[in-house]
């Protein structure tokens, strides 16, 4: 184990305070109502900057002398045993330098994106606050200021998904009056933003369940020391036979974040945001946070079990982790299929490229939940998911901010009216082409070698999840290169007029898809390179600690996988650009019309969604809204009756003559009498 | 005690003077207002010097006044002060002009020994003197109401009448060596004679007060009589009766036994019976008659506890404090609100609605009065019933709740009330004169400034 | 635990009424006057803020004592005093926050009400006389914090009550007299319930104080007058009686309609602050006063805690009328502060304690909002006419966001710090043994939780998002005068909360192990 270096809480946490200052700033501006938009933007740009510094600088740290640990001793709340620390390994230094750089890209774009937008200032407040949200959790010592962060990708992603949230028809996303089951599949932003963060937030529950759990049986919410707790909590839980359960619970948190079945729902929906917080949410933060949190844990799961291996606890806690792994690579293995197939259909450009992030981080999911199932090879599972991760945030973010450029060319969110964009924007077109191919898993791109990863491992754990990610890596393929052709070369099939006065992105716009276009060019052709800078990651990662064992054959299931993928490209690609094809019209006819609706509708999981939660919701609404009606009548009426009555029983006594009172009195005292008597 | 003696003669003289002088043919002259005066605040003199003193007792024993009696005694005496002033001179426009003047001392006067009688013969005389003082206040304002209240009150007070003597003469002949002091009686309660002492003398009081089941000429006497001869009748003679019923129960019928349940039992079923009854009326004279109900219900619950706990600790002297200041509480809140009813109405629906658009001071004290009986801190009201409802509390939870219960069930008709008072006026109404705007106003004053005070006198007692 | 003489908290209850009445006999009714009385007001009245952040967060003083105390020891009563401690102090700063700034809040808000009463020729008392029964209710409220007597915590309950009677009656909505009647007589019954609870115990182990128990005492006690009396029916009927007064549910009727129809300042200080004062008696008073009788419905009250967030949550779904929803929303989050304390826990209890606070942020701030609209937009209540105010309102927006956001248990609000420490009284409580029991207490905390914010954010939407429905007219840009500021300060005072949780957690924790001793939490 490599030593930690404990350091100062400043500067070196600036790599999250930034952003939140920035936001700070921002907010108080806001308050003030500047009218400037230049404050905004160059804020924003400017403390994110000032974290992707610090981050790349910390990063650089690590990896030459081992993990940071900034501002262990500053306590923020001491009855919890939480303070305000910032914890670099291997992992997270990474991770932050990934999220702040591609952040800061997005933000520059989203300077010149925004101008005029009668949002701007909140626009930025809540993008930095994002950023700063992340890295927080990135970054984070423990549990609560993980959640915090958590808590608050969740809180920007409701604000900047509806940011347009006045409705207007051309923000939403699905097509407008398209119904299934009854229920509309079209959204607007205001009703995305609730989407996600409910959706989210049923994860987040979950999540605040698991650690809540966790710190009744280990006693604390740091990382570092549950990870060195690891064997007495996981034989603990184990032997009360909830150790799976509460890991599952845990890991709510991360599947409804990334989005993975049967949350998936939230994010296919919050295309109605801004275009670059599409990128924000599905390249840099958010849907990476989820992933994050379980490449952090499982090899402290699994380093927590390996420490027991001779002990008597072992066989139940291997079983019980086996289990949860098992689950959680089904769940990933199943969206990553579900909504390639989903984008296979899908004719609006962002959604095409939502299914497509769900469906990148099952495998990502796949990768990490393999070496679970191996109960071995640690590194190897992190790593996969992490540099699938990384390639993936350099991919998506490229692509969305290229679709961003072409929306607001075609003035449409479909793909429809788009097409042969390649003649006017040449630069656009090699960005795109770079980065859909990388997602394609075309080698030499990043996309490969990390898809690569991911098969082999789950290959290693069990082949059915192999087959699984295989298949899923064709659809990829199949859909990514519909896209590009049909936008960049074939001729658009509706309102060709428009593109007319299609032409290359400003400076700003251009240079953020464009740089991490070839970035990810650059990680693909400098594999062996990035892999050594993995390795050490892994080496220095909390509970990890050794490296990457090398890889480099090329065995058949690779050979199958690249033929397979190879001529899925070429002949989607020969499909539309040179014979012209249109599926849509095959779609229209059954039994293909059939297929086409359900992966058109998603599988119907909005409508069943609907119907069980929000149909059901509606129904016990209404009848607690009886109820509680029921509840006012006995009270505010039953009851005020009940005493008029016993008031006008009890006064009709005396509607009488005198005599009859005497008789009365009389009475009263002969009976008291009489009972006293009897009763002495 | 001479100046107590004489102060009390004074009383009993100005009552005296003023027949003669009407007689005489001064019975328009402005006089006969300032000698009742003289005679009350001669009374409420003599009260305070006595409760000063902490005591005092006079006729070698005949008569014992504590400092309990003497609070209950002060309280008389601020009450009918409050009467006087707000009645003034319209005692003047009734049919038997000077009678009221006349009668008001000779009730406190009469007041005075029946809540100190250490005797029985005393008991009965003074008994005598208040009932009949009462039954003549009563009919006094001559309108055919209080002439058909009177008749019932009479006729009923008549039976009551023989039950007191009835107990006179059980009591004298089971004392050992046949003394009239009041004191225990020889045998015990289980004899059958003692019993009978017990249910006449409880039920002759609980007739007077009200205490269910002997209570049902009370509301159409209070309800129907004018309130400024039911103000004195209702607040202030009443009092006297508590302080001797007092007084039987802790030196007569102590002890165990079921003396104390069937007391128990008689005040749950008063306070309830008044609360309930009370509930819809919209008649603010009726809803103080059955409050009155309910009032003596809860006093009732506080002299069940005597009976049963050791005289002196400080549980016993709560108690003794609770009915005192709930006493004062009562007459102070009673007296001035029977008294609004015969000025200003009693509809709570038409002639009181909306008093606090047209009259801000009277409707603020009215509330503040109405609070004090619904025991609202602070105001005094509040305090009486607590001290009352702690030491039940050490005794039995089901009472303590069902008080309480009752308590919280009395406020539908309080608010109410207050309720009406501030909604906005349909109908032009009588306006509340000065006077008994005074009477109101110092009411709710000394309630409120006695509420303040009431945490610190508990220690008097 | 060091005790600190502090011959001031009297005076926080005391001078706000006086000053009030001073300027009623004064005769200062100018407007510049009153906004002089509202401002002084609330500087008094935010002193407690200010104790709390130096002598019990910054200094660790255990508890601040008044010197000045009514000695009833001889007749059983105890002493009538006030104090103020860690489990007090986040009740007191939500009272003391909540109340300061909504006096200011008053100005502007009730001279429109009084105004609208007028114009409907209502005569009610003028804007003095309001802040005589404002301050009287505000001060009452911080007794009840302060009081460390069952006899005095009664009297101000009482007296906070007749206060708040008084103003829904005078300055009330809609049928507002049989509204405050309806309120004044089922608070007032659980009000007997609980007295007759508080009475039965004082006297019978000898003293209605409440922060010594003298366990030989209540020994001898349960010996002497037995065990159903003083183990089982005094503790039913205070517990009984401040569910009523919590409005939790079966008891809530009242509710709905005395906090939708008070004038919104009052609704303000009603929902958050008063009815959560019961859900910190019922902390104060039950673990040290009856640990075994609660230990026992341990149960039952966590079940009845879930069901009223469940079901004030889901009420709160339906309802259109904005203030209506807010009410049914305290019933809820009644719900919160009941589960906090039903565990039983160090955590729970002081989890429900500092919800009490952050509900008193976020239901004040809402409130106000309403009011805010109620002011400006003629009396607009309804959500189903909202919609888009966000463009209009900014601030506003962005102010109820937070304020939802407290209730919800998101960071960077309080709520956060209630929430988990709510979660982590029921794990450790229940300390789940199987994975039925886990995944019950899991699928209980999530939809109950889920049910906040999903009426949290859907009102959110109806309000605030969507296209504006209102017409064009409220464009033309949000004025931010002191009436909307004091909101602003309020949501951020949430934040500062959150960042500085240390300040009342640590007092917490200092107050909470000895209370729980006798039930075995800690």
């Amino acid at each position: 184990m490599v030593e930690t270096h404990y350091v100062p809480f400043l500067p070196w946490s600036l790599s999250w305070l930034a952003p939140f200052v920035g936001a700070l700033i921002i907010a108080v501006a806001w308050m003030l109502k500047v009218k400037d938009e230049r404050v905004y933007g160059y804020t924003s740009v400017l403390s994110i900057l000032v974290s992707a510094i610090v981050s790349s600088y910390a990063a650089a740290n690590v990896l030459s002398k081992g993990p940071l640990y900034a501002g262990r001793d500053l306590t923020w709340v001491s009855w919890l045993g939480i303070s305000l620390g910032t914890y670099y390994d291997g992992l997270s230094a990474l991770m932050a330098v990934v999220v702040s750089w591609v952040s800061l890209l997005i933000a520059v774009y989203s300077v010149k994106y925004m101008e005029g937008d009668w949002g701007y200032g909140r626009y930025f407040f809540f993008f930095t606050f994002f950023v700063g949200s992340m890295m927080l959790l990135v970054l984070a010592d423990n549990l609560i200021l993980l959640f915090i962060g958590w808590e608050g990708t969740g809180l920007c992603s409701y604000a900047l998904i509806g940011h347009w949230y006045t409705d207007e028809e051309d923000k939403w996303v699905g097509r407008p009056g398209r119904r299934v089951l009854g229920y509309p599949m079209y959204f607007e932003p205001s009703h995305s933003g609730v989407r996600a963060i409910l959706f989210t937030r049923i994860g987040d529950l979950g999540f605040l369940v698991g650690i809540a759990v966790l710190y009744m049986v280990a006693g604390t919410f740091n990382i570092v020391a549950l990870t060195s707790a690891a064997p007495e909590w996981l034989s603990s839980l184990a032997s009360k036979g909830i150790l799976s359960a509460t890991l599952l619970i845990l890991t709510l948190g991360a599947l409804a974040k990334s989005a993975q079945f049967p949350f998936h729902e939230w994010l296919v929906t919050a295309m109605t945001g801004p275009t670059p917080i599409s990128a924000l949410i599905h390249a840099a933060t958010m849907v990476k946070a989820g992933i994050y949190l379980f490449l952090r844990l499982t090899p402290i799961l699994l380093a927590g079990a390996f420490a027991l291996t001779t002990t008597n606890s072992y066989t139940l806690v291997s079983a019980q982790l086996q289990e949860y792994f098992t689950i959680v690579a089904y769940i990933g293995a199943f969206t990553a299929f579900m909504l390639a197939s989903m984008a296979l259909v899908s004719d609006e450009l962002k959604l095409i490229l939502a299914y497509s992030t769900a469906s990148q981080i099952g495998y990502m999911f796949l990768g990490a939940s393999a070496s679970g199932l191996l109960l071995g090879m640690v590194a190897e599972g992190v790593v996969s998911g992490f540099s699938h991760l990384v390639s993936h945030a350099i991919f998506k973010a490229a692509l969305f901010l290229v679709a961003g450029w072409l929306i607001h060319v075609a003035h449409s969110r479909f793909i429809d009216p788009m097409g042969g964009y390649a003649r006017h924007m040449r630069l656009t077109a090699l960005a795109l082409w770079l980065a859909g191919l990388s997602l394609a898993g075309v080698p030499p791109l990043s996309g490969f070698f990390s898809k690569e990863m991911v098969i082999h491992m789950a290959y290693t754990a069990d082949p059915l999840l192999a087959v699984a990610a295989v298949i899923t890596a064709v659809l990829t393929a199949a859909y990514t290169l519909r896209v590009v052709v049909r936008v960049l070369h074939t001729p658009p099939y509706s309102g060709a007029g428009k593109s007319l006065h299609a032409g290359e992105a400003p400076p700003t716009m251009l240079l953020p898809y464009l740089a991490l276009a070839l970035a990810s060019v650059a990680i693909g052709l400098s594999w062996p390179t990035i892999s050594k800078v993995y390795s050490r990651m892994s080496e220095l990662t909390l509970a990890v600690g050794s490296p990457v064992e090398a890889h480099v054959e090329l065995s058949g299931l690779t050979l199958v996988t690249i033929l397979v993928i190879l001529v899925t490209v070429v002949a989607v690609a020969i499909l539309y650009s040179i014979l012209g094809a249109r599926p849509y019209a095959l779609a229209q006819k059954a039994p293909f019309d059939k297929l086409y609706n359900f992966l058109y509708d998603r599988w119907y999981g909005n409508p069943i969604i609907y119907m069980v939660f929000l149909g059901g919701g509606v129904r016990a609404t209404g009848f607690l809204k009886e109820a509680d009606m029921g509840i006012d009548y006995f009270y505010h009426s039953l009851t005020p009756k009940a005493g008029s009555l016993g008031a006008w029983i009890l006064r009709s006594l005396h509607r009488g003559r005198t005599e009859y009172y005497i008789a009365l009195y009389l009475i009263s005292v002969a009976v008291i009498i009489l009972v006293l008597l009897l009763t002495r | 005690m001479l100046v107590v003696e004489v102060l009390l003669y004074v009383t009993l003289l100005s009552s005296l003077i003023i027949p003669p002088m009407a007689s005489l043919g001064y019975h328009r002259s402005r006089s006969i207002l300032a000698i009742s005066w003289a005679g009350v605040v001669a009374f409420l003199l003599a009260a305070v010097i006595v409760l000063a003193y902490g005591g005092v007792e006079l006729y070698s024993g005949l008569v014992r006044h504590d400092r309990f009696t003497s609070l209950i005694l002060v309280g008389a005496g601020l009450s009918a002060c409050l009467a006087l002033l707000a009645i003034g001179y319209d005692g003047y426009r009734w049919f038997s002009h000077p009678a009221f003047y006349s009668l008001l001392p000779l009730t406190l006067f009469g007041t005075f020994y029946l809540a100190g009688a250490g005797n029985v013969l005393v008991v009965l005389a003074s008994w005598l003197l208040v009932s009949v003082a009462s039954y003549v206040l009563v009919a006094l304002p001559g309108d055919s109401d209080s002439r058909v209240a009177a008749v019932k009150y009479v006729y009923v007070g008549a039976v009551a009448t023989i039950l007191i003597a009835l107990w006179a003469s059980i009591h004298v002949s089971l004392r050992e060596g046949g003394l009239v002091e009041v004191g225990m009686l020889g045998g015990g309660l289980g004899e059958p004679l003692a019993l009978l002492a017990l249910v006449s003398a409880l039920s002759a009081f609980g007739f007077k007060v009200g205490v269910v089941p002997f209570h049902w000429w009370l509301p159409s006497v209070y309800g129907r009589a004018d309130g400024r001869a039911i103000a004195v009748v209702a607040g202030i003679a009443k009092l006297g009766f508590i302080a001797f019923i007092v007084r039987l129960a802790t030196e007569s019928f102590t002890g165990p036994g079921y003396a104390p349940t069937a007391l128990a039992v008689l005040a749950v079923l008063t306070m309830t019976y008044g609360n309930v009854a009370a509930l819809t009326t919209t008649d603010l004279q009726r809803l103080l008659a059955y409050s009155s109900i309910a009032h003596i219900g809860y006093i009732t619950a506080a002299i069940y506890v005597l009976m049963l706990t050791q005289p002196g600790s400080s549980l016993y002297k709560m108690a003794l404090a609770g009915i005192a200041l709930q006493s004062i509480a009562y007459t102070l809140a009673k007296t001035p609100l029977f008294l609004l009813t015969s000025e200003a109405g009693r509809s709570l629906e038409s002639e009181l609605r909306g008093l606090l658009a047209r009259d801000r001071l009277s409707s603020i004290s009215t509330a503040t009065l109405l609070a004090s009986l619904l025991g609202i801190p602070p105001l005094l009201g509040f305090w009486g019933k607590l001290y009352m409802f702690i030491p039940i509390a050490s005794l039995s939870i089901v009472v303590l709740v069902i008080a309480l219960v009752n308590s919280g069930v009395s406020s539908a008709y309080y608010v109410r009330a207050l309720r009406d008072i501030t909604t906005p006026p349909e109908v032009v109404v009588r306006e509340v004169r000065a006077s008994y705007k005074a009477a109101l106003v110092l009411g709710a004053v000394a309630t409120a400034a006695l509420g303040l005070l009431a945490p610190l006198i508990l220690g008097i007692i | 635990m060091e005790v600190l003489m502090a011959p001031v908290l009297w005076a926080t209850v005391v001078l706000p009424t006086l000053l009030a009445i001073a300027f009623q006999i004064l005769g200062f009714r100018s407007r510049q006057s009153i906004r002089v009385l509202a401002y002084v007001s609330a500087l008094i009245l935010l002193a407690p803020v200010l104790l709390i952040a130096y002598y019990l967060g910054y200094r660790r003083v255990g508890a601040l004592v008044d010197p000045l105390v009514l000695d009833l020891s001889a007749y059983n009563i105890g002493s009538i005093g006030l104090v103020l401690d860690g489990l007090s102090a986040p009740i007191a700063v939500g009272i003391s926050l909540v109340t300061a700034l909504v006096s200011v809040y008053n100005v502007k808000y009730m001279e429109h009400r009084i105004g609208e009463l007028h114009s409907e020729g209502v005569r009610v008392p003028g804007l003095n006389a309001y802040f005589i029964l404002y301050n009287a209710f505000s001060s009452s409220m911080l007794g009840m914090a302060y009081s460390s007597n069952l006899v005095g915590f009664f009297v101000f309950l009482e007296l906070s009550l007749i206060t708040s009677f008084l103003l829904i009656a005078f300055y009330g909505y809609g049928d507002r007299l049989r509204i405050a009647l309806m309120y004044f007589i089922w608070t007032h019954v659980g009000g007997a319930l609980f007295l007759a609870g508080i009475l039965y115990y004082g006297v019978n182990v000898g003293s209605f104080d409440i922060l010594v128990v003298d366990t030989m005492e209540y020994n001898r006690a349960m010996a002497r007058v037995g065990i159903e009396g003083l183990a089982v029916l005094a503790p039913l009927f205070i517990i009984l009686g401040l569910l009523v007064k919590m409005a939790v549910f079966g008891v809530h009727m009242w509710l709905p309609y005395a906090h939708a129809e008070a004038p919104t300042p009052i609704s303000a200080l009603l929902s958050p602050n008063l009815i959560g004062v019961a859900g910190y008696a019922l902390a104060r008073f039950s673990p040290t006063m009856f640990p075994q009788f609660v230990a026992d419905i341990r149960d039952i009250l966590v079940f009845l805690a879930f069901v009223t967030i469940v079901y004030g949550g889901f009420v709160a779904l339906r309802e259109n009328d904005f203030k209506r929803f807010l009410a049914y929303s305290s019933i809820s989050q009644m719900g919160y502060i009941l589960l906090g304390v039903a565990t039983l826990t160090g955590f729970g209890v002081a989890g429900a304690m500092l919800h009490y606070l952050s509900h008193a942020i976020g239901k004040a701030v809402l409130f106000m909002v309403a009011g805010v609209f109620i002011t400006e937009m003629g009396g607009l209540r309804n959500m189903m006419l909202m919609g888009g105010l966000a463009r209009a309102y900014p601030t506003i927006a962005a102010v109820s966001l937070i304020g939802f956001m407290h209730l919800v248990g998101m960071p960077p609000s309080l709520g956060m710090w209630s929430e988990i420490l709510i979660l982590l009284g029921i794990i450790r409580g229940y300390n789940p043994g199987t994975p039925l029991t886990l995944i019950t207490i899991a699928l209980l905390v999530i939809v109950a939780f889920m049910v906040t914010a999903t009426y949290s954010f859907i009102a959110m939407r109806r309000i605030f998002f969507g296209p504006l429905r209102q017409g064009k007219a409220f464009e033309g840009g949000e004025v931010m005068d002191e009436f909307k500021v004091t909101i602003l300060i309020i949501a951020v005072s949430g934040v500062i909360a959150f960042l500085a949780v240390e300040l009342l957690l640590e007092p917490l924790r200092t107050s909470v192990s000895p209370l729980l001793e006798l039930v075995g939490g800690g």
